[in-house]
């Protein structure tokens, strides 16, 4: 379980990113975190890994707080980024059994290797090439196997869906699916209303640093809420009038 | 988790681009300098024995002691095997000394050497080390940590349960690890190679100050690895990093070495030799005019050249301690250079490497005093010995006996002084690795990852 407890950061420039945040994150959940750029997803993302020291508040994974034990709270989290480079010099699978040496785990069989890196959609082809030739959306699928790999009970990815072909994108939906079903608990920022509306159990949406509305997967269902709608008209309304926006874009679900 | 991560760093600069131009750098220039400098030492190694031989066989055919002046004595020095590795001021100390009463004593030197000796340096293994390997060093590793920030493998490794320290600890370890491997390597073939194909030979001492030259060379490449780290620390992208890497570079290594010496100069300013050649004539020039003032017409022959000698006397004593003060001062100016110079690891090095190869300023200042003083000493005994023997004996019959002749062979530094003369070069080499191993340190506990 992942919990943000009034979790605010305020730069050296004086630039507030996140402000007062809460936000808990159960085990077989998919939490979507919907914003623009410089809304504090990422802020948010690197305060719970422990990479920037918040302001104020707290992250705790597994009970475990972030800043008061960062390496034991790490033991429990897999981290997706955006951009998965891993190391270019390494096969698909020296990646990946580096990676899952790194997060404890010993005398992991080949086949098991080469179990996940099949499950995550990657070509048997691959598995000992080079990661220099790799696409993004193969090294993305990497990154998806070292966080499987990793066995962490929660699950971060930073946009994982950009620069995703379709069917790279709904292979990777299944696969988040499955994750959910194994009881992880899944935080994931996005700009992807569609892909979000599609996995998410609930959808936050962010703008300067606040949590301006969640939703959730029965609201989406129940109301037939258009997400893209909803998104732009929490942007537009601000807090106060959240709720308004949700009646607004009410029954235009797609 | 270090293990884990050590192995990953080494694996990673194996299969590395970099790794691959690197080793074959060290392979083609250490191996290529050891095997070109031990021909070069084999060469003036027979050139050695060969003029030896023909002296020793021209002064066995002489007839009389006059002819064995004319001829004069002369005594050259072996070469030294070890300035294969670190050359110094080898060049410097002359292989050879005559002696003649024409001439006096004559240190010896070729008026044709090739100049561009002289204006290029020697490729020897310290040089190579010194230049080429702290740069290939500091390049290994100028993006460690900026580099993998670029990348976000940073980010990832430390989205695991990875303590800082650890992770920092294993790139210089991983780091050290194939440069140092790669030296040794090279070395170990180069010197296999100068062994096996041109007979160098080496004293069990001379393995030991080897030794000597090995380990300060891996002190050398860990404090500029270590520099490179701390830069890639300070910096957020591999280009800046880049950057500052080389200005570092160009200041510790070609900059501070060649700079010292010159403000040294201009910190503590030597009489010039118009100066000195000045004050002689002037301490000449008052001693003999106070020898004539004392002399008068009615002093006979005895007493004028009793105050002659004593005028000579006070000009020799004179001479000496204006030579003595000169001497002093030249040593300071050469201390002072030599301290502020060691604000390098480069020079600290080559003060180290050419210790141990006997080729360095200590060595340097024991050869010119040793030809000065204990060897002409020698030589004038020998000069001696050689004339009595030469009235003593038959003319034409063993006039001259070789085996007097005195051999020029200044006295070697034991392992054990060479070790205490480098010790404070070693101190430093080490001190600035921990100092840029700390720096790293510090940094990368507060590195923004992000």
């Amino acid at each position: 379980m992942l919990e943000i407890v009034d979790l605010s950061k305020r730069y050296d420039n004086g630039v507030l990113a996140v402000d007062k945040l809460n936000l808990t994150v159960q085990p077989g959940e998919i939490f979507v975190m919907l914003g623009a750029n410089g809304a504090g997803k990422t802020t948010t993302m690197m305060c719970v890994l422990g990479f920037t020291e918040p302001t104020e508040g707290t992250a705790r994974i597994m009970g475990v707080d972030v800043g008061k034990n960062p390496l034991e709270a790490k033991k429990h989290v897999a981290y997706v980024s955006e951009n998965v480079r891993l190391y270019g010099n390494f096969t698909a699978k020296q990646n990946l059994d580096f990676f899952t040496h790194l997060a404890g785990r010993k005398h992991v069989s080949n086949e098991e290797y080469e179990e996940v890196l099949a499950r995550v959609g990657l070509e048997r082809d691959a598995f000992n090439r080079r990661l220099k030739g790799f696409s993004k959306g193969m090294r993305q699928r990497l990154g998806i196997a070292i966080a499987i790999m990793k066995q962490a009970e929660v699950i971060l990815l930073d946009e994982p869906t950009s620069g995703l072909d379709p069917k790279g994108g709904v292979e990777f939906l299944n696969l988040l699916a499955e994750l959910r079903e194994e009881g992880k608990a899944i935080f994931m920022t996005s700009h992807d209303i569609f892909r979000a509306r599609e996995i998410a159990d609930r959808v936050g949406i962010m703008s300067n640093g606040r949590m301006l509305h969640v939703i959730t997967r029965e609201e989406i269902d129940a109301q037939e809420v258009d997400l893209s709608h909803l998104y732009i008209k929490v942007i537009e309304m601000g807090l106060r009038n959240a709720d308004a926006a949700v009646e607004a874009s009410s029954g235009s679900g797609s | 988790m270090l293990s884990v991560l050590v192995k990953k760093e080494i694996l990673n600069n194996i299969l590395s681009f970099r790794f691959a131009v690197t080793f074959l750098m060290f392979f083609l220039l250490i191996g290529g300098s050891m095997v070109m400098m031990a021909a070069n030492h084999d060469k003036q190694r027979r050139d050695y024995y060969n003029a030896t031989s023909a002296y020793r066989e021209r002064v066995d055919q002489m007839r009389d002691f006059n002819e064995f002046e004319l001829f004069g004595m002369t005594s050259r020095r072996e070469p030294n095997p070890l300035s294969i590795f670190a050359m110094g001021l080898e060049a410097d100390m002359s292989r050879s000394v005559t002696n003649s009463e024409m001439q006096g004593l004559q240190v010896g030197g070729t008026p044709y050497a090739n100049p561009l000796f002289a204006l290029f340096s020697t490729p020897d293994v310290a040089y190579v080390v010194s230049i080429i390997v702290s740069l290939l060093a500091i390049l290994f590793v100028f993006d460690a940590v900026s580099g993998e920030k670029e990348e976000e493998t940073l980010k990832l490794v430390l989205s695991n349960s990875v303590p800082r320290d650890a992770l920092l600890m294993s790139k210089c370890i991983g780091g050290l690890v194939c440069l140092c491997m790669s030296f040794l390597i090279s070395l170990g073939v180069g010197l296999l190679i100068a062994r096996v194909s041109m007979s160098l030979v080496l004293a069990p001492t001379q393995w030991l100050r080897i030794g000597g030259i090995v380990l300060v060379s891996l002190l050398y490449i860990s404090a500029f690895l270590m520099l490179g780290l701390f830069i890639s620390t300070c910096t957020q992208r591999s280009g800046t990093s880049l950057m500052i890497s080389l200005l570092a570079w160009v200041v510790l290594v070609l900059g501070i070495p060649n700079l010292v010496p010159v403000v040294a100069r201009q910190m503590m300013p030597l009489p010039s030799m118009a100066r000195m050649e000045g004050e002689e004539e002037a301490i000449r020039n008052e001693e003999y005019d106070k020898a004539r003032q004392k002399m008068s017409r009615d002093m006979s022959r005895e007493q004028r050249s009793a105050l002659y000698n004593e005028a000579r006397r006070a000009v020799q004593t004179r001479m000496e301690l204006l030579q003595s003060n000169y001497e002093n001062r030249f040593m300071q100016q050469v201390s002072l250079a030599m301290v502020m110079s060691r604000v390098s690891p480069s020079a600290c090095f080559t003060y180290a490497s050419t210790a141990f190869a006997g080729t360095g300023v200590d060595a340097y200042t024991g050869f010119v005093r040793y030809v000065h003083l204990d060897f002409r000493r020698l030589f004038e005994q020998s000069l001696h010995d050689v004339r009595e023997a030469s009235r003593s004996a038959r003319a034409g019959v063993g006039a001259v006996d070789v085996k007097r002749l005195p051999v020029f062979a200044p006295k070697e530094q034991t392992i054990q002084l060479s070790l205490k003369k480098s010790l404070i070069d070693i101190g430093l080499l080490c001190g600035y690795t921990t100092l840029f191993f700390l720096g790293a340190f510090i940094r990368f506990l507060r590195y923004d990852v992000k």
